[in-house]
C-alpha cells in the first residue's frame, strides 16, 4: 500500500468553500477508481501556517498511484483543479511508504480503519520529522524509542495517542530526509497538559528517554494537529 | 515514461563524492528498471552554489514503486545514505513524459545549456507538447499537475531568456520559473 499525502495551503477565510469541494468532486470520483480508498481529510482552521487541509487517499499499488495522477491532472480533475486552484496558495503531493513494523503496508488493513465512526470529534496529529543521521538508524530509534513503548502503554488501557503509522517520503515525492508520525490523540486533557505545561523529562524513563535521545537523531520537526472532518456523500 | 528528478544541495567539499556516489547509484538501480537521464548544475549566476540536478526515467508506475521501495527500506537505502552524506538534502519529483523531440538546430544541439521551464497546471502548457525538447507534466513532490519544458539551449539564447530582451515562443513565455542548468561532462543528457 502507498498512502498518497495532499497539503492545501487554503486562502483565508477559505476552509468550507474548500471542504465542500473536495467532497463534491474529488472523493466519490477518485473512490470509483480500482485501487483507490479516499481515507482522511484533515483540517487546521487557524495556526502558524493559518488554513490549510491534508487529504489522504490509500492506493493499493504503484500503478494506482499512476491512474490518480493522471485523473487528477486530466479532463476529469479539471473542475476540482479550478475550485483548488482558486481557493490554495500552495499544493504538495507526497507519496508514503510504511515501515515494515508499522501497518499501512497491507490493503487488507483498510476495512477496519474505514468502519471507525465519527460520532465524536476525531483529531490527529502529524509529526514531521527530519534526521541529521543516517535515515535507516532514525527509523529504529523511532520504532524502539517510540513507537513499542506506546504500543505496550496503549495494552495497559490508559493511551493517550493511537500510533497509526510511521513513514518516509518516498523518492521523487518530496522532501529527503523526511519521515512522518501519524497519530490520533484518544485523550482531549492528556493533549492539554501537553500543550500547557513545560516538562522537565528523566532521561531514564520514556518519555523523558526519548525527547533526550532523540537529539541524537534530530532537532527539528514540526508538529500539526488537525481535526479529521467525517465523511460526506 | 517517467522521470524521477531530484534538486539536490550538496556540500560543497564532498561533490565529488557526490558524482561518483549518484553513478554508483544508477548503476546498481538499473536492475531495478531504473536509467540515468541528466546530471546537471545550475549555471552560475542563475542560481544557488552546489546545487545539482539530477534525473533517471522509469519505464511506468510499477518500475517506480519498485524503485521507492529499495530506496526506502531495500536494497538501494545503503547507497542513497550514502549519498545523503554528500548533501543537505533534496527536494524531488515524478514527471511523465508527455513528448520528446531532438533539437532541430545545429548549433543548439552543440550547446551546452539546457533551460528547464515550469509552467503552472492549467496555464496552457500543454502546448509545447511536439515542441524540441522533453515535456513532462508533474505528478507528485512540489508541482503536481503543471508543465515542466527542458529544451537545448545556446548561450546567446539563454541570456535573452534571462534578461527578457527576446521572447521565448509564446507558450514557453508562460513559464514562472525558468532554470539554467549545465550537464556534466559524463552527463547522459548533454
Amino acid at each position: 500500500m502507498i498512502l498518497l499525502h495532499e497539503t492545501f495551503q487554503i486562502v483565508h477565510g477559505g476552509s468550507d468553500e474548500f471542504e465542500d469541494a473536495y467532497w463534491r468532486e474529488v472523493a466519490p470520483r477518485v473512490r470509483a477508481l480500482d485501487g483507490v480508498e479516499p481515507l482522511w481529510f484533515l483540517r487546521q482552521r487557524t495556526g502558524i501556517e493559518g488554513e490549510f487541509a491534508i487529504a489522504l487517499t490509500a492506493l493499493r499499488a504503484g500503478e494506482d498511484l499512476g491512474a490518480y495522477t493522471r485523473w487528477m491532472s486530466g479532463d476529469q480533475g479539471a473542475v476540482w483543479r479550478a475550485q483548488a486552484g482558486r481557493l490554495t496558495h500552495g499544493f504538495q503531493r507526497k507519496a508514503l511508504m510504511a515501515a515494515p513494523w508499522s501497518p499501512f503496508n497491507e490493503w487488507d488493513e483498510l476495512q477496519p480503519i474505514l468502519e471507525i465512526g465519527y460520532d465524536k470529534r476525531r483529531m490527529f496529529m502529524e509529526d514531521t520529522g527530519w534526521p541529521y543521521v543516517r535515515v535507516a538508524d532514525y527509523v529504529d530509534f523511532q520504532r524502539r524509542e517510540y513507537w513499542e513503548p506506546l504500543q505496550q502503554w496503549a495494552t495497559t488501557g490508559a493511551a493517550i495517542l493511537k500510533l497509526w503509522g510511521f513513514f518516509l517520503v518516498a523518492p521523487g515525492t518530496g522532501h529527503r530526509p523526511e519521515a512522518i508520525f501519524l497519530q490520533e490523540v484518544l485523550d482531549d486533557r492528556a493533549l492539554e497538559r501537553l500543550i500547557g505545561e513545560p516538562e522537565v523529562y528523566d532521561p531514564n524513563t520514556f518519555p523523558g528517554s526519548y525527547m533526550v535521545q532523540g537529539l541524537t537523531y534530530r532537532d527539528q520537526w514540526r508538529s500539526r494537529l488537525m481535526v479529521a472532518a467525517p465523511p460526506r456523500g | 515514461m517517467l522521470v524521477v528528478q531530484e534538486v539536490n544541495r550538496v556540500k560543497g567539499k564532498a561533490m565529488e563524492q557526490f558524482e561518483s556516489m549518484t553513478q554508483e547509484l544508477w548503476n546498481v538501480a538499473a536492475a531495478t528498471g531504473v536509467q540515468a537521464a541528466w546530471f546537471f548544475e545550475v549555471s552560475h549566476g542563475t542560481g544557488p552554489s552546489y546545487c545539482v540536478v539530477t534525473g533517471m526515467r522509469l519505464p511506468d508506475w510499477a518500475a517506480w514503486e519498485s524503485f521507492a521501495r529499495a530506496v526506502a527500506f531495500g536494497d538501494l537505502s545503503g547507497l542513497t545514505e550514502a549519498l545523503d552524506a554528500t548533501r543537505y538534502d533534496s527536494e524531488s519529483s515524478v514527471l511523465e513524459i508527455l513528448s520528446e523531440v531532438p533539437e532541430p538546430s545545429e548549433e543548439a544541439a552543440a550547446s551546452g545549456l539546457w533551460v528547464q521551464r515550469l509552467i503552472d497546471p492549467d496555464a496552457g502548457g500543454e502546448a509545447a507538447v511536439g515542441q524540441p525538447g522533453i515535456v513532462m507534466r508533474g505528478c507528485l513532490g512540489a508541482r503536481p499537475d503543471g508543465i515542466t519544458v527542458l529544451t537545448k539551449e545556446t548561450p546567446s539564447a539563454v541570456l535573452d531568456i534571462l534578461t527578457g530582451e527576446t521572447g521565448s515562443n509564446r507558450v514557453l513565455a508562460k513559464a514562472e520559473s525558468t532554470w539554467v542548468l549545465r550537464p556534466s561532462s559524463w552527463s547522459p543528457l548533454r
